[in-house]
């Protein structure tokens, strides 16, 4: 999936992606990766700016490590951040079954 | 794969574009780790160095669409230099270069004052009013500019808030100067306190900064150790002069250095205007 198709739906991917628990940015991104079965495509380095907003916005926290002598930032989802994830899956299910309905559904009767 | 020189200057082109949020150096350690894990499961696949390097970079993608994305993120907190920081720097040089001034008038009126014989507390104690009121209050400007141009961690609205409180503080506790221990643990808390801020928030002057964060505490130790030593003559107030003196000399010299030097970097900056921004 392009990037401009996914911005939109990222915020929640990367909360469902550490509902699973806590991850690093590079982990977060080969899950997204793994999971989509590699549908999802998009700049990894911009998957970082989404994370400090979420971060700000009390949906993730995050804690420096030191992993082999390499300093890491893990982030974790808050329950703020678990609470949104189940509005925006509600949303996003009610959403999804709206555009199945009119892409694959009956066709509309004409009136012609 | 990690110092390879490829992700370095990929990783400087991003710093050259982000420095100016205050959490740039994290963002880029951060970013650094993505490239070096990439590169080693790059490696580990079987591709060199270099290959390794340059698919962490294209998989990272373009430098100006992730600073683009990190500079306009919503809330984050940038210390980016405008107008009025060179206006801060200015009113930190005057009020450093002040201290000196009141130090040394202190040591002359003590010295005439010991010379005519007799005691003339009252115009000594008036001029130090109004000069400790206007010195301080430039101080506090000083700090206040540095805190609310630079953003040194501080919302914009809570840095003027304590500038305006601290220099409220600072102006009613100074018509008072007998209360030198509060004036000047106002004074003190202050400056360590945006001297911490400024020093988390990455400004580049951290050795002007630790000697105007140090001056309070120093001038109290001064006084601590000389008034146990009990050094110099008793006044009609049972307070030793030359006592506080030190403590003034060695307070005012510290705060002098210190934000002579802080305002001196800050002036340095080249304003950044808004529809100048990097990206």
């Amino acid at each position: 999936m392009q990037g401009e198709a996914l911005k939109g739906h990222l915020d929640m991917l990367l909360l469902a992606a550490l509902a699973a628990g806590p991850r690093h940015g590079y982990a977060l991104i080969e899950q997204l990766r793994a999971q989509s079965q590699e549908v999802f495509d998009l700049p990894e380095g911009t998957v970082y700016p989404a994370l400090h907003r979420l971060e700000r916005d009390g949906l993730v926290s995050s804690t420096w490590t030191v992993q082999d002598g390499r300093k890491r930032r893990v982030y974790a989802i808050t329950r703020r951040g678990i609470r949104s994830l189940e509005d925006r899956k509600a949303a996003w299910a009610t959403f999804a079954a709206g555009v199945q309905l009119v892409v694959g559904g009956t066709a509309w009767p004409t009136t012609t | 794969v990690a110092d390879h020189y490829l992700i370095e200057e990929y990783l400087e082109a991003l710093w050259a574009q982000v420095r100016w949020r205050v959490d740039a150096r994290e963002v880029v350690d951060e970013l650094r780790d993505h490239l070096v894990t990439t590169g080693e499961w790059a490696i580990s696949t079987g591709l060199s160095k270099a290959e390794a390097a340059s698919l962490a970079i294209e998989r990272a993608g373009p430098v100006e669409l992730i600073a683009s994305q990190l500079l306009h993120e919503r809330g984050a907190r940038m210390a980016m230099p405008t107008a009025f920081t060179r206006l801060g720097g200015l009113a930190s040089i005057v009020a450093g270069a002040a201290w000196p001034f009141l130090a040394a008038s202190w040591f002359a009126s003590l010295l005439l004052e010991r010379r005519a014989g007799a005691y003339e507390g009252a115009p000594r104690v008036a001029w130090l009013a109004g000069a400790l009121a206007l010195v301080t209050a430039m101080v506090a400007t000083a700090v206040a500019s540095l805190a609310v141009c630079r953003r040194v961690g501080m919302r914009r609205n809570w840095a003027v808030g304590t500038a305006v409180t601290t220099s409220a503080g600072l102006l009613a506790a100074c018509a008072m100067p007998w209360l030198i221990h509060l004036w000047g643990g106002l004074l003190g808390l202050t400056l360590v306190a945006v001297s911490a801020l400024a020093w988390r928030g990455g400004f580049a002057a951290r050795v002007w900064l630790a000697l105007t964060a140090a001056a309070v505490p120093a001038a109290a130790l001064t006084w601590l150790v000389l008034d146990g030593l009990q050094v110099g003559w008793v006044d009609t107030w049972g307070e030793r002069p030359l006592v506080f003196g030190w403590t003034v000399t060695v307070g005012a010299t510290l705060l002098c250095v210190g934000a002579v030097g802080v305002g001196c970097r800050l002036t340095a900056e080249t304003a950044v205007h808004l529809r100048e921004r990097p990206v």
